[in-house]
């Protein structure tokens, strides 16, 4: 691998990684603070590039375009929640419907079509960063994502996001409105994967039905990959944690494309991808327990 | 959300984060991933594997082959396959633009468009194949892509007619189901209404809203005695695609007291394993073939905007023997011959 080599692949994988540390956010927010494995990611974030793509191309501002995104995972996510709060439903099977009706109704959203084509219209980034490195732009939006989600966890209502989380008995004796907390958070972490779907639209100039699949999986992993790389204290770290995560699990998939060199082949990808992502929790594990004889 | 953790935080973190930098640069240094003078390099991107674009692909190596270009000696193929994941896809799109490739090839739409950005930055020229409509997905050669051609592998009802017309003789009312709401569907129909009006063939047309209202629809074609079913892509009713069959299959009792089974041909194969009669296609391996002929000439010093898109290659019928049974039908040898036949057994039950 030559430096330009390595440079432009880093670039990709911090891209890519930048794009699902807000899915892990997300993640974060439904699977740790709220303690809901919510499964409504795999459709929000398709639904959030066909929003954004559709609007982009029936000629709204990419701003607009993102925001109405947002808005629509939000409700997509409210909707898993009122299932799971109101109607009783198991949490996960509620995600699992939300997830698989957003299947149809994207391809409505995308005017009966299963794939968008966003190459040479006006995106966020070429609009408004115009000749800023993508990935510079990227960050920057990540960290104004992680900055609102911490921001908000500190808040009041945040702290009651959490409690609800943490002991939904407690949070309950002490005034707090479980269900519309539930509600909130679910909906606030699907609002920013499909934040991170329209975002992934925009810098890949494509939506497409099927950019869902595996998304929880891929959210999952850098989330869990993050809270083995910092400390879980606080919701800071956590974020901060999620991002880095997801870069991480990019950096190995970058690894594993390249493992075609030492004789593997393009179909070992995702193995040698989980073998480094395995390395990646094990190692600083090994060190805590070195450290501790 | 608090678990308890190590007090070395920063230190793991500072290893790991150490680690991933070695790696790098060690990596940098031991792999002499270099491209030689006397090689070109033609780099693959594969979204999953699948039969029919695993077929491509080796249409494509068979064509530069062909055209003096071996694998190991005077070419360097890269190939990666995404396994299905957009999010990996992306990332094949940038280890394979890295490469500097002197030509990178696209297997399916998606494929295409993630390489499509970087190839214009990189200049890179792109080929693509097991793309359907090209210009839907801007992979035509505009001011966004300059450095774009490839095959595409639209098919024009008039194969789809020309199967019927095997199949049924004096083929002279065709049915056709679809949903009105479906873009796709709506312009696939303006052009079987145009070679309808060509052949001089009545077109009876039946709408479906909804997959339930696909066996209604199908009713209604049969109770106007079309002489054979044809269901364009449409995904409404390509969903529903065995209650089509079940209701073409009993058919109707014409006055001669002779039952009349209806063929139902399709758009697509998909429709031919759950039910449908026949359908027409592209040989997979020749339209790679094709696109391996214009990965040929652009590294005999060609520009790629300069090749035309191409459309097509060798036909191929898929026909469902078990479905012919049911209808009573015999197949003209003519479309036996090199036909590939699906067999499904549960409509039998049905």
């Amino acid at each position: 691998m030559t430096f330009s080599q390595f440079i432009i692949q880093f670039n990709g994988a911090v891209e890519m990684g930048l794009i699902y540390g807000l899915v892990a956010v997300g993640v974060y927010l439904s699977f740790r603070v709220l303690d809901f494995p919510d499964l409504t990611v795999d459709g929000s974030f398709p639904l959030g590039a066909a929003v954004s793509a559709s609007m982009i191309m029936a000629g709204y501002d990419p701003i607009v375009s993102t925001a109405t995104a947002v808005l629509a995972g939000s409700l997509a996510g409210l909707v898993t929640a009122w299932m799971s709060t109101h109607l009783r439903m198991l949490n996960l099977l509620a995600g699992i419907l939300t997830s698989s009706a957003l299947y149809s109704i994207n391809i409505r959203v995308m005017g009966h079509r299963p794939n968008i084509s966003l190459l040479g219209e006006n995106t966020v980034f070429s609009q408004y960063f115009g000749e800023i490195p993508l990935w510079s732009a990227l960050a920057l939006l990540a960290v104004i994502c992680a900055a609102i989600i911490v921001w908000f966890l500190n808040t009041k209502v945040g702290l009651a996001v959490r409690a609800t989380g943490n002991n939904p008995k407690m949070a309950r004796a002490q005034g707090i409105n479980y269900r519309s907390m539930t509600l909130l958070g679910v909906s606030m972490s699907n609002a920013l994967v499909a934040f991170a779907g329209a975002m992934f639209a925009q810098k890949m100039g494509f939506a497409d039905v099927t950019i869902g699949v595996g998304t929880i999986i891929v959210g999952l992993a850098a989330l869990i990959v993050g809270e083995a790389l910092v400390s879980t204290r606080t919701v800071f770290t956590c974020v901060i944690g999620c991002i880095l995560g997801a870069i991480v699990y990019r950096v190995a998939i970058a690894f594993a494309l390249n493992a075609s060199d030492i004789g593997l082949t393009a179909s070992d990808v995702n193995l040698v991808t989980a073998i480094l992502v395995v390395l990646a929790l094990v190692l600083p594990r090994l060190k805590a327990s070195r450290s501790t004889v | 959300m608090d678990t308890q953790q190590p007090k070395s935080q920063t230190s793991i973190l500072k290893l790991v984060i150490g680690l991933l930098v070695m790696g790098f640069v060690g990596y940098y240094f031991f792999s002499s991933y270099k491209n030689s003078d006397d090689q070109v390099v033609v780099a693959i991107s594969q979204i999953i594997e699948h039969d029919s674009l695993d077929q491509e692909r080796k249409g494509i190596v068979k064509a530069l082959a062909d055209a003096g270009y071996v694998e190991g000696k005077n070419l360097k193929l890269v190939y990666e396959n995404a396994q299905g994941s957009m999010s990996t896809l992306a990332q094949v799109a940038t280890k394979l633009v890295s490469l500097r490739p002197n030509v990178v090839v696209a297997i399916s739409t998606p494929s295409a468009q993630s390489l499509a950005k970087l190839c214009q930055k990189y200049k890179i020229p792109m080929v693509f194949t097991a793309v359907t409509n090209p210009k839907a997905a801007k992979l035509t050669a505009g001011d966004a892509n300059k450095y774009i051609t490839g095959v595409s592998d639209y098919i024009k009802p008039e194969k789809h007619f020309e199967l019927m017309k095997h199949i049924v003789p004096e083929l002279k009312k065709v049915g056709i189901i679809y949903n009105a709401g479906e873009a796709n569907s709506v312009a696939q129909v303006v052009e079987i209404k145009q070679e309808a009006k060509k052949q001089g063939i009545e077109l009876v047309i039946a709408t479906a809203m909804r997959t339930g209202d696909v066996s209604a629809a199908a009713e209604k074609l049969v109770g106007a005695h079309v002489d054979c079913i044809y269901i364009p892509n449409d995904n409404t009713t390509v969903a529903a695609m065995e209650s089509v069959v079940r209701v073409a299959i009993k058919g109707y009792v014409d006055e001669n007291n002779n039952k009349l089974s209806i063929p139902v041909i399709a758009g697509d194969s998909g429709s031919v394993n759950k039910g449908a009669l026949a359908t027409v296609g592209y040989r997979r391996d020749m339209l790679g073939y094709k696109a391996g002929k214009q990965v040929v000439r652009i590294l005999k010093g060609e520009s790629a905007n300069m090749i035309p898109i191409e459309e097509g290659a060798e036909i191929v019928h898929m026909i469902n023997v078990d479905t012919a049974e049911l209808m009573n039908l015999s197949i003209s040898p003519a479309i036996m011959l090199g036909a590939v036949l699906v067999k499904r057994e549960d409509v039998a039950s049905s």
